[in-house]
């Protein structure tokens, strides 16, 4: 049998330095780590149980966000503040998975959801994603072409946030999501923590935050990954657009921003016109195959309803 | 008896009744399969091919053999002796895939069993069977749709695969297509589609010396009976099969399956009861699908609408291990509309993939999905709204063989449903509504089943507690044959429901047929009601020979049987209990079985073996009118309202009947617009692997549906003028979504799911600024 065996530490240094030993991992809302551990395709010697750690709260001002890695999914989605102040954080977790799930999943355990493909799910590395719609078109590397299955991160992604975390010598770091993500490798690993580090606080400094949007597209009308999904964060000046930020979900291997586009809109007014010009080049670098390229075109369409989304708001 | 109607009316029957199993089954205690635990089980695990096509080099089963709790392994090199089956339908039993177990280290698909791990406990036996290590030779399989050769196959479901007609003068259907003034060519693509009952598939076999117990979901006691008996080389009266609840069939639970053999046989080699319960994933391999289909329609009619010309050609998938057709164009255009010249044709193509088998609605959903969509077309053609062009080309008779249909009121289910939708209200053009961001479109289609029956018995039994037990070894899926079975004895022998007890579900009752075909309740009621009958009688003898009986000297044409006892029919106070007439007796109990033979006797139509009355063609029929609304930039489809109308004679229970209309309509949106079953051209596996990426819909898909039953009795049928419901409502809708989604969009999306990026890509052909 594969055992393993659990430990449940009460303060930070107990856990980060379980979870350094070999063949160990956190624990959180378990609804990833659970489903892939019992598939066989989360090898884990011994678990470190996080619920008994001080990582909860939620601050969500005008331009300030911090979220504490064991909030939960529906806490966080539907938290007044955040609502006001952050929609495109709520609406990415409230429009993701189940409400059980939503129940379940943590913010930290989110971001490191594995997607429910074919090479993930499966031990054997001989069976890999077939070419098919659900594939990505961005960051796909010759070890998975899966999308990245969270919505929470594409929302952050566009937020430019960081990831608090604190290793198992003591030490804190903060990492942009950008920095935190990589393209996945052979090991199919798409971030960049080491054993031991641990995810304590998501944070985010947008002081505009409150005109933005989520926009997921899926073939039914809950509990579905994103078939294509973008976040848009925009600051206008008048009708003016001051600034914006723009990720992608569904479409790259790790939550995909789109900074040639955030560039293009800049000092453009807030018209529809103005969107759809900005959005030319949107699949440059785009790789494709025939069940997949819809995913660019498509994907100019989301991203489109994001941003008319954003500008919408009052 | 002919006047007990007039007199005592229906009570139960008809009625709108709760399920009497409702109860067990929101308290947890319906006894499922694998809820059935023996002293001294063992657990049984599949392991898989991970190839489509080759054969197996080389077994290592020793750290399988290793692992705590490991009972036995069983690959070809050990398996016990068996003699499956080799054709899909022999002698009382149906089996969709002929592969024998472990038959052989040949690989033909991918998922194939190549070894069973059977261990102390569930866990153990799963774990021990990611330790077997198999090797294989690995050849190229055909597995992408147009790969293999087209054939035709032996017959479709009793019939030859291509049927034509054609009016005096006529050289081809083709060229009467040709001469039409209005036609339209179009091609329909239907994907893979996998059942997915709730409840997965499950064993527990259990020996007692030479004879076996085997708990299993099946929606045929008999035909499992049959298979297991005749594989296992034992009597059939040495095989009892128990099914008290099954979680959900569609189909994948009616077809014998090799894993049920492979585990009563290793229960048998280690003498110890052995549970098995499917990994949800290896359902995708293991018990069938509704295959991939491309149709071809050719549609050619005049001005008035009136159809000249009909081409039906299909081309639906096989699996080099099955021979079962889907039977698109045999289910529909050779049975919906009237037209001078028919031509149906239907090839089919080997793929290296585990057989299909029947779903819901097999032939009809993805025939009429193609034909009723055509339809639509034409109707744009022709400038006509798409229900006067249905009505232009009604038929009173089978357009085939000329068989008048013995009940059909489809004109009122087109007016019933269109009303309470307000179908009169709709745009001709497409595009034409908007709301917000969203584009509104209307569609319609018919919906048909054809209605069957089969011989079945029923044992009825009042007992001297004036109770009565009805037993019959039907089956049922979730359907409510338990209800309807105690409403049919209920009324029939005048007692409350409480007082009767239904029992099925275990093939040591009396035969019934296969729960497929829309064909249990009206096979299964007309024997419990003659059974009931024949009760009666007996009851009625009793009293009437009973000196010290109120009732003495009446026979059973004198007496009516009401509140638990008989009645003199012209003098309502001359009555006597059943209690009272079963304690004189001395009997004890009095028991009566029946067996129907539906009249006439002859076969008509053959499939799976049904058999009805050949003078008459009987047919369900409903109209389904949908309101869908599409993102005018991302161009999700959402289904928002949704009206049906349906002819299927006497609903038995407007409850149940209501929910399986319910149940088929959002079968029919997962159709539509959700469910995919994806295979990898190249080296066919399967890419959908578990429901979350296989797509059912959810409660967030399914609108409200306004559903009415319309059309009376149908009598011809059976003694109910009930035809089955279970299917039906699984018909039409797909095509009735995919017509609203044109008229919203304008776009036409020719094959299933309607997913965005379908609806995208067509609006932007030619025109990338199109859904801007």
């Amino acid at each position: 049998m594969n055992n393993f065996t659990l430990t449940a530490p009460t303060d930070l240094p107990g856990a980060t330095q379980s979870a350094a030993r070999p063949g160990a991992s956190f624990i959180a809302g378990g609804t990833t780590v659970l489903d892939f551990w019992k598939l066989g395709a989360y090898p884990m010697q011994s678990v470190v149980d996080l619920s008994g750690l001080p990582l909860k709260g939620i601050q969500a001002g005008p331009g300030n966000l911090k979220l504490g890695a064991l909030e939960t999914m529906n806490a966080v989605g539907e938290h007044p503040d955040v609502q006001a102040h952050w929609p495109v954080v709520s609406q990415s977790l409230l429009l993701a998975a189940s409400p059980q799930i939503r129940n379940m999943g943590t913010m930290g355990g989110n971001l490191l959801q594995r997607p429910r493909s074919v090479t993930y799910r499966n031990p054997d590395p001989k069976r890999q994603d077939g070419p098919s719609r659900f594939d990505a078109i961005f960051g796909v590397t010759p070890s998975s072409r899966a999308p990245h299955p969270s919505d929470l991160a594409v929302a952050l992604m566009a937020l430019d946030a960081s990831v608090r975390i604190q290793n198992a010598a003591g030490a804190e770091r903060v990492l942009k999501l950008s920095d935190f993500y990589k393209l996945p490798g052979p090991d199919l690993r798409f971030d960049t923590l080491a054993p031991g580090d641990l995810i304590t606080a998501l944070e985010a400094t947008v002081p505009f935050a409150g005109r933005s949007a989520y926009i997921k597209i899926r073939d039914r009308a809950s509990y579905q990954f994103a078939v294509v999904s973008a976040a848009a964060v925009l600051d206008l000046d008048g009708s003016t657009i001051r600034e914006a930020r723009l990720a992608a979900g569904g479409v790259g291997t790790i939550p995909w921003r789109l900074p040639k586009i955030e560039q293009a809109l800049r000092g453009q007014p807030a018209t529809p016109e103005a969107f759809v010009q900005a959005l030319t080049g949107l699949g440059d670098g785009a790789v494709t195959h025939p069940f997949n390229q819809f995913k660019v075109a498509l994907l100019h369409q989301t991203v489109l309803r994001a941003l008319l989304a954003a500008k919408a708001i009052a | 008896m002919s006047d007990e109607k007039a007199i005592a009316p229906k009570k139960f029957i008809g009625a709108s009744v709760s399920r009497v199993d409702g109860r067990l089954k929101v308290t947890g205690k319906a006894d499922y399969t694998a809820d059935y635990n023996f002293a001294g089980e063992a657990w049984a695990f599949q392991v898989k091919s991970t190839i489509a096509k080759g054969h197996v080099r080389h077994y290592d089963i020793s750290a399988a053999r290793k692992a705590p709790g490991v009972v036995a392994v069983y690959t070809p090199d050990n398996r016990p002796k068996m003699y499956p089956p080799k054709r899909q339908n022999s002698g009382g039993v149906i089996v969709s895939e002929q592969l024998g177990p472990l038959d052989g280290y040949e690989i033909h698909y991918y998922g194939q069993d190549v070894a069973y791990v059977v261990a102390e406990s569930y866990e153990q036996a799963r774990e021990a069977a990611s330790l077997v290590r198999v090797s294989y030779e690995e050849e190229q399989p055909v597995a992408a749709e147009n790969a293999s050769k087209l054939m035709p196959p032996e017959d479709v479901n009793g019939q030859k695969p291509h049927m034509e007609k054609k009016a005096a003068g006529v050289s081809t259907v083709l060229s009467a297509w040709e001469a039409s003034p209005t036609k339209v060519d179009v091609t329909y693509v239907t994907p893979v589609e996998h059942h997915h009952p709730m409840e997965p598939h499950a064993v527990l076999a259990k020996w007692d010396d030479d004879r076996l117990t085997f708990y299993t979901p099946s929606q045929w006691m008999y035909g499992t009976r049959n298979f297991l008996a005749a594989s296992l080389a034992i009597p059939q009266e040495h095989v009892r099969v128990i099914s008290h609840f099954v979680g959900g069939g569609f189909g994948c639970k009616g077809s014998s399956w090799m894993y049920m053999l492979m585990v009563a046989a290793v229960a048998r080699d280690l003498k110890r009861p052995v549970k098995f319960v499917m990994e949800r994933e290896n359902m995708f391999t293991s018990a069938g699908y509704r295959p991939t289909t491309t149709q071809r329609l050719m549609l050619g009619a005049g001005a008035d609408g009136k159809l000249k010309a009909v081409r039906h050609l299909s081309q639906t998938a096989q699996s080099v291990v099955g021979n079962f057709v889907e039977g698109t164009g045999h289910a529909s255009s050779a049975v919906l509309y009237a037209s001078p010249n028919i031509e149906i044709d239907h090839q089919v193509y080997k793929l290296n993939a585990n057989a299909p088998t029947f779903m819901r609605a097999p032939g009809e959903s993805p025939g009429i999905y193609a034909l009723e969509s055509a339809l639509d077309e034409l109707a744009v053609e022709l400038k006509m709204d798409p229900v006067k062009l249905r009505l232009a080309n009604m038929t009173k008779y089978d357009p085939m063989n000329g068989l008048p249909f013995s009940s059909r009121n489809l004109e009122e289910c087109y007016r019933a449903a269109g009303d309470s939708f307000g179908w009169s209200k709709r745009p001709q053009g497409p595009r034409a509504t908007e709301d917000g961001d969203w584009l509104v479109g209307w569609g319609m289609a018919t919906a048909s089943y054809p209605a069957q029956r089969s011989p079945c018995q029923a044992r009825v039994r009042l007992l001297s507690d004036g109770t009565a037990e009805v037993d019959c070894a039907t089956q049922d899926l979730g359907t409510g044959t338990y209800t309807i079975m105690t409403q049919a004895a209920a009324d029939k022998l005048g007692l409350p429901m409480e007082k009767v007890k239904a029992r099925l579900g275990d093939s040591t009752e009396p035969e019934a047929p296969v729960s497929g075909g829309s064909q249990s309740a009206a096979s299964v009621l007309p024997a419990v009601q003659m059974a009931c009958d024949a009760a009666l009688e007996q009851l009625a003898d009793l009293a009437g020979g009973d000196a010290q009986s109120p009732l003495h000297g009446m026979k059973r044409d004198d007496l009516l049987p009401v509140d638990g006892g008989f009645r003199a029919r012209n003098d309502s106070f001359k009555k006597e209990s059943f209690i009272d007439i079963i304690e004189k007796s001395g009997k004890g109990a009095i028991e009566a079985v029946a067996k129907t033979e539906p009249s006439g006797g002859k076969t008509m139509r053959q499939e799976q073996g049904f058999f009805t009355h050949k003078s008459f063609a009987y047919q369900s029929f409903g109209a389904f009118f949908v309101e869908v609304r599409v993102h005018k930039l991302t161009c999700e489809t959402r289904v928002s309202r949704l009206s049906t109308a349906m002819d299927i004679g006497q609903p038995l229970n407007l409850k149940t009947a209501r929910s399986q209309v319910m149940g088929g309509a959002t079968f029919g949106i997962g159709a539509a617009l959700t469910e995919h079953t994806i295979r990898d051209e190249k080296n066919g596996r399967y890419i959908t692997q578990d429901l979350g990426t296989y797509h059912v819909p959810v409660n967030a898909d399914v609108p409200e549906i306004d559903i009415q039953f319309v059309g009376p009795p149908d009598f011809q049928f059976n003694s109910l003028g009930a035809r089955g419901v279970g299917e039906i409502g699984n018909t039409g809708i797909a095509a009735a979504i995919g017509n609203a989604v044109w008229h919203a969009t304008g776009a036409r999306v020719r094959e299933l799911p309607i997913t965005p990026e379908k609806i995208l890509t067509a609006l932007q052909a030619g025109r990338p600024d199109r859904a801007v």
